[in-house]
Order: structure tokens, then sequence, then C-alpha cells
């Protein structure tokens, strides 16, 4: 490793200055002081450290020292070990043991005499107050003496003291124990326990066996001292008080014709009156028309006295009464009786009506006299002239329909024809007066020259008919014609169904203003059913509507089927076609458009136009598509055209290179021949003596053609490939261009 | 506070051997290699191992003693 290039302290130091540092100084002593102080540090630490450690050894040792001498310190005295003041021997010892027992005697002395003060004191009824007896005062008779003693407790349970006698306690549990078990049988149902002695009128409660679990043992017993608690007894006797008390109410005796009213007494609490409801205004109209009717017709009256008089006697709901009345009267009303005598009579009566009502209308007639009446008598008078005038125009008609069919040498007038026209007007206007012969003028004046031609005054049909004549119109084709006459099928058998609605509704609307039983209207329901099935089934028996379905998509193009059925298909699936596809169809419509923005007759790539750019330049209203079995022919447009012309590019630049020398020599006229020489010039140059003569119009036909063809390809190979091929077609043209056309100018 | 000597060296065959304090920053040890060097300071990272130098922080803190070398990028 190289050594690193260093600079001395002075430069550093320069740098240092120059960066607005202190400069160094060589001494390296501070870091020794650093690192001594360090070291300093440490030491003390270390040293403060072990004083630390020391010091608490120390401390801890006082401590052990102090505990030692206090836990001596307990132990003075003499132990058994000790040998105490009397030095062991036996008398010192006895005496001191006497000495000690007579202590001791003082002692027990002391005590006793305590205890002894203590009993001597009196234990009387004030020690006793307060002290709980465990009997109900009931079982402790007065006068008989009873000993009580403490009952027996548990120490731990803290319980109070209690007083009880033996004897009753254990009377006491027996009588528990055979209550328990009458309470523990199970219900009977016959409640026979109120029956009880002692349990009169107390029932038996249902789960009786557990009302000590769950209410506690009951508190018996009493306090010594203390006022005294009722006892079992009469605590019984006060819950049997109010039963007594209650016995009354438990009589069966009753009062056997109690007052009971059905009607509301002064004082009791009644029902509110529901307000009347003010009825349907259209129901009572309703009724009201059809009442009286039956009222008239029925030999039967029947009073609506029941609703009135339930009202009056014995009314406690008169809105149910109502409701009665109501129902019956409409069921009087349903079933009118008809006798045979009543059907004659109505019969007759509506005949009556009828002829009235006619007498009535000839008589208004008859009197009345009004400017309608008036004009209407002018105009049925009127009438029989304008019948008479369209029967004449009529037969007029049929006259010129012959005129025309024998039109065809216009302007003549048959002399027969004429004779005939004039017998014919003498016997009209024999019969119809003078008013006639100037529309006869007229309608010959029609017939006459150029006016022979229909006019559009005859009408939508007449003008059809010039359109069709003159070609405007196209003649309905067979498949159209069949359409329309569907359609027009379809038209009538639409207007015939509405007909038939209409009727049909009119006769329900007569039907339903009649009286009619609930019986004869649903026979004649079931009949006008039965009539429409039938109907229905006619009517649609030619029911041919013109269907004609057709989609669009989205871009408003009628689509063909296929492609309906795959729109159709995709939107099913909720898939379309991928994006080749779609792309392809996008393409395909917009060149559809662009056909149809196109103008009529051209082509994409504008070949009408170019077509008739060529026919200026040429001069020539033809041109040669193509003529030879390879579909190639010079054309005159290929000697004189621009390089602009649609031609195979090869041939054009070969005809070129040919033609530059003979060039001023070509005359269009003759161009074929030009042509020819041009190819064999400098490919044969000794055949030319021998071409020269061939080349006299005579032989111009085909014969030299033979020649010029042979010469290259027996020869040598021609120069371009497409020389031979337009020698080929060269002689199509010859024999057109050879008969007309002057020996070809040589050099 | 004490001058100590400093081993800059890139592996490219640049080395060079600066003089400094040991309290001064890591900053003005780059600036003495730039000024030896002849390069701007600021393009100069100083590293021993991973250890990246930061310029605020002094050479005694870094334990950056006599004679030590450290490796010389730059930015």
């Amino acid at each position: 490793m190289a050594d690193a290039e260093g600079i001395s302290l002075e430069e550093t130091n320069k740098i240092r200055i120059s960066l607005g540092l202190k400069p160094l100084t060589d001494n390296k002593a501070p870091v020794a002081d650093k690192e001594k102080e360090a070291e300093d540090n440490f030491a003390n630490a270390q040293a403060r450290e072990a004083k630390a450690r020391n010091d608490k050894a120390l401390r801890d040792k006082i401590a052990k020292v102090r505990n030692r001498r206090e836990l001596n310190a307990k132990l003075t005295g003499a132990t058994l070990g000790d040998v105490g003041d009397d030095d062991g021997d036996t008398l010192s010892w006895v005496k001191k043991s006497k000495k000690r027992e007579k202590e001791l005697a003082k002692k027990r002395q002391q005590e006793i005499e305590e205890m002894d003060k203590q009993f001597q004191q009196t234990y009387d009824e004030k020690d006793l107050a307060g002290l709980k007896v465990d009997h109900d005062l009931d079982g402790l008779v007065e006068g008989e003496e009873q000993i009580l003693t403490l009952k027996d407790s548990r120490i731990l349970d803290n319980e109070e003291d209690e007083l009880h006698n033996v004897l009753l306690a254990e009377h006491e549990r027996t009588k528990d124990r055979i209550e328990t078990k009458l309470k523990n049988r199970a219900y009977t149902g016959y409640d026979d326990d109120e029956f009880q002695e002692g349990h009169a009128g107390m029932r038996r409660k249902v789960l009786a066996k557990y009302d000590e679990d769950i209410d506690g043992p009951q508190e018996t017993g009493f306090r010594l001292g203390s006022n005294i608690a009722p006892t079992n007894a009469a605590r019984r006797e006060e819950l049997a008080a109010p039963k007594s008390v209650n016995t009354t109410l438990l009589t069966i005796d009753y009062a056997k014709n109690l007052d009971t009213s059905d009607y509301l007494q002064e004082g009791d609490i009644g029902f509110k009156k529901p307000k009347k409801k003010k009825k349907q205004a259209n129901r009572r109209v309703a009724e009201s028309e059809v009442a009286p009717e039956s009222q008239d017709n029925d030999a039967m009256q029947i009073d609506d006295g029941p609703s009135v008089n339930l009202e009056t006697n014995f009314v406690d709901d008169d809105e149910l009464q109502a409701a009665l009345a109501r129902s019956r009267k409409a069921k009087m009303k349903k079933i009118p009786k008809l006798t045979p005598e009543e059907i004659a009579r109505r019969i007759a009566e509506e005949r009556e009506t009828e002829a009235l009502n006619a007498m009535k209308v000839e008589e208004e007639v008859g009197l009345v006299i009004d400017d309608t009446s008036e004009f209407v008598q002018a105009v049925s008078l009127d009438a029989k002239p304008e019948r008479r005038v369209i029967t004449l125009q009529t037969v007029k008609q049929e006259e010129s329909e012959d005129e025309e069919m024998e039109e065809p040498e216009d302007g003549e007038v048959d002399p027969k024809m004429e004779e005939e026209m004039m017998a014919l007007k003498m016997e009209l206007d024999k019969q119809f007066g003078d008013e006639e012969p100037v529309k006869r003028e007229d309608d010959e004046d029609v017939q006459v020259g150029t006016a022979a031609e229909k006019t559009h005054s005859t009408g939508l049909a007449g003008t059809l008919n010039i359109l069709r004549s003159q070609g405007a119109l196209q003649a309905t084709s067979g498949d159209l014609r069949d359409r329309e006459r569907t359609q027009r099928q379809q038209d009538l058998w639409l207007a015939d169904q509405r007909a038939r609605a209409a009727l049909r509704d009119l006769e329900r609307a007569k039907a339903r203003g009649g009286n009619q039983d609930q019986q004869q209207r649903e026979y004649a329901n079931r009949l006008r059913e039965q009539q429409e099935a039938r109907q229905a089934a006619k009517a649609f028996e030619n029911y041919k509507p013109d269907v004609n379905i057709v989609y669009h998509d989205e871009f408003g193009r009628e689509m063909t089927p296929k492609e309906a059925w795959k729109a159709l298909s995709h939107r099913f699936h909720g898939k379309g076609s991928g994006k080749m596809k779609t792309e392809k169809r996008l393409k395909k419509i917009a060149e559809e458009k662009k056909m149809q923005a196109m103008i009529s007759g051209e082509t994409p790539l504008g070949m009408t136009s170019a077509f008739q750019a060529r026919q200026e330049k040429m001069g020539q209203a033809h041109m040669v598509l193509s003529v030879g079995n390879r579909g190639a022919a010079p054309q005159l447009g290929q000697y004189v055209e621009s390089p602009n012309l649609t031609k195979p590019k090869a041939e054009k630049k070969s005809k070129k290179t040919k033609e530059a020398e003979p060039a001023p020599m070509i005359d269009v006229t003759h161009f074929v021949a030009a042509a020819a020489s041009t190819l064999v010039a400098p490919n044969a140059p000794a055949s030319t003596s021998t071409s020269t003569p061939t080349s006299a119009p005579p032989r111009a036909k085909f014969a030299p053609v033979g020649s010029f063809v042979a010469h290259p390809a027996s020869g040598e190979s021609s120069p371009v490939p497409g020389g031979s091929r337009i020698a080929l077609s060269l002689k199509r043209k010859a024999e057109d261009d050879g008969t007309g056309t002057p020996p070809s100018k040589r050099r | 506070m004490g001058l100590i000597e400093v081993i800059a060296n890139d592996r490219t065959g640049t080395k060079v051997r600066v003089k400094v304090d040991s309290e001064d920053t890591v900053e003005v040890l780059k600036k003495m290699i730039a000024a030896q060097m002849g390069t701007d300071w600021q393009k100069i990272v100083l590293k021993k191992w991973y250890n990246t130098y930061k310029n605020h922080i002094t050479l005694g803190d870094y334990e950056i003693h006599d004679g030590m070398s450290l490796e010389m990028y730059y930015n």
C-alpha cells in the first residue's frame, strides 16, 4: 500500500485558518490528561464502592451484636443449671418450699372468698327479667307449678338463653309432628280441612307443606317481664272472626222473582245509542224508483207496517230492526209473482202506450211548420232531377269509354259514330229537356285531340293511373299485391271486430236496463257467452295478421335474419363478439355507408369519373375493356395517354422504349402498322425487304401479322415478353382496322 | 483536544493523510480531506464498514483515533 500523501502541520493550520478553525498544536498531552482523568475517576469510584461495602459490613456487625445483647438480657436470672443462692442443701430448699406453700394457700383463700361473695348475692325475679320462655302462654296453666330449665343451645351460634319445660316441649313437639304430617299430605281436592275442628273456614293452602320452609318457623314463646304476647288460641280466634261475619253471604236463599226487565230502568247505566248514519243517496233513489212499480204490479200488497210497529212496540235496537226490515223488503221485491193475467195486462199496456206515442208524433208533424221542414221539403222536391243527371252521366261515361277504345286514329271521328251519338243525344234531349246539350258539348270537347289525355282532375285514382302509364310509378309486384290484400283483409277484420264489440256493448247496456230476476239474467248471460264464443271462433277463422318483424341495429340499419339472431343471442348471453369481429363488422358498416353516400353508378375506386376523363381525352364514346384470351389489348390510350391511366406499367414502359426511335413517324390513325414495324425493325433487319411488300393494302388483313409473330418467335428471343403479347393482340386490331387503313409509311 | 492523523482511502488510488483535532467534527475532517484532494467536501462520504459518519458528530465521539483509516466514497 502506497504511503498516503500527507501535508505538514503548518499547511494544515493554514487550511484550518482559511476554514475559520483554530490552528492545531503539536502537543498530545491533553489526550493523556484525559486518560488519566478517566483512570482517576475509575479509581475514585472503586474506592467509594469499597468504602460503602466496608461501612455496610460494619453496620451489620454492630446490629448483630446489639441483637445478641438484647437476647441475653432476657435470659437473666438463675437457670436450672445455675446454682442459686441456696447452695443446694436440702434444708434450705425445704424451708423455701414451705414458704411458697403458704403463699399459695393464701392466694387460694382469697379467690374462694371472692367467689363466695359472688354467690351470696340474691337471685330473684329481677335477674330473670328479659329471659325468654319457649312455650306459649296457653300451655302454662295458671296456678300450676312448672319447672323451667335452660334449654340446650349451641355455644358457637351464640344463641340466647331460653327457658323451657321438658314435658311441655315434648308435648309441643308431638303436636308439631302431627301437624306437619297433615300438611305433608298431598292435595286431594276434598278440601275437608276447613271443616276440621280448629280449622273452620281456614282453607288449606295448595302447597302448605312448604310454608315453613319459605316463611321460617313460627315464633312462639314470650319474654319474662314483658307485655304478654297474644296466645295462639287468641290468634286463631282473630282469624276465625271475619269468617263468621261472612256466613250470611254463604246462604243459598235468594229472592226467587227478582224484578228484572229488558228495558233500561231509571238510574241504570245504558248503552250509548249510535248515531244514525245517513244512507247513501243513490241507494235510496234506486229503492224509490223500484218500490212503486213493485207495489203497483203486486196483487199482494204488503204494507211496511212491521217496521213501524216495531218501533212503537219493543224497540231495543232500532238499527237492527231497520236492517231486518230492509232485508225483508228486498226479499219481497226480488220475487215478483207473475201470473199469466199479469203478463197479458202488461203487454196490453205497452201496446197502448206505443199507439199513443205514435199518434202524438203524427199530430205534432201535422201541426208544426217551420223553416227546417220547409227546407227538407224543398230538398226532397229537387231530388228527382238530381237522380236523372246521375244516370245520364253514367251513360255518358260508358260512351266515352267506347270512344277511347276506338281513339287510336285520333283526331278523325267516325261518321257512323257521329250518327249514333246524335241519335242518342236526341233521345236524351227528349227525356230530360234542354239543359243537357251544353253538357254534351263539353264532353265532346274533352275527347278531341291532345285533350284526350287524362288529367289529374279525375282524382287520386286517375292520377295514379297517369303516373303508372308514364312509368313514374312502378306497377306493384305480385308479392307486394299479396301483402296488400292480406293487409286489407286484416283491416276489414279489425273493423268487423270493432263493430261486433260495439254491438255487444249496446246489447249489454240494453240488458242492464231491463227488469229481470237473477235466474233470467244468468240464463241470458250463459246464452250470450256461448254465442260470443261461437262468434269469436268464426271471427278468427280468417284472422291473418300481416306480420313483418324487422330488427334494427344500434346504427339504425335493418338487420338480416342472421344478424338479428346473432344480436339477440348476444343480448341473451350477455356478451358480444370479440374485438376482431366487432372491428370487422364496423368496417363493413362503414363501407356500406360510404357506398350509400357515393353517387349512384360510381364505384369506390372512382371508375366512372376515370372513364369520363378518358373519354374526354380520347374523343371516343367507347372503350375496349379486354380482348383475346389473355384479356389484354393495346388501347389507343396507351399511345396517347399520360401515365395516369390505369394500365400495367411494364407494358407501357416497354412501349415507350420501343417508340423512342420511330416516335415522330407514328400516325395515330395507323398506329397498328407503326407498332408492328417498330417491333419488327430492330429484330429482323433482314426480313424488312420481304415485309415491305406485305404491308400492301390487300394483305393487311392478317397475313402480315402472322409473319410478324413468326419472326420474333422463331428468330432471336423477343426483347420483352410483353412484346409478344402485344403482337398477338395486334392481330385482332389488324382485322378490324386493316380494311380502312392505308398502308403504313415505312422508312 | 489533541492532534491526530487520519487516513482516508477510497480504494481507487486516492489516499489522503489528514491532521485534525480529535474534537473536530466529521465535517471539518471532510473539509480538510477536500482541501487536500481538491474536491467538494459535500461529495465525500466517510464510512467504516457499514457505518456512515455523520457530519455533526466529533471524531472523538466516533472514537476515531490517531492513525486510523477510513473508507472514502463519493456521492
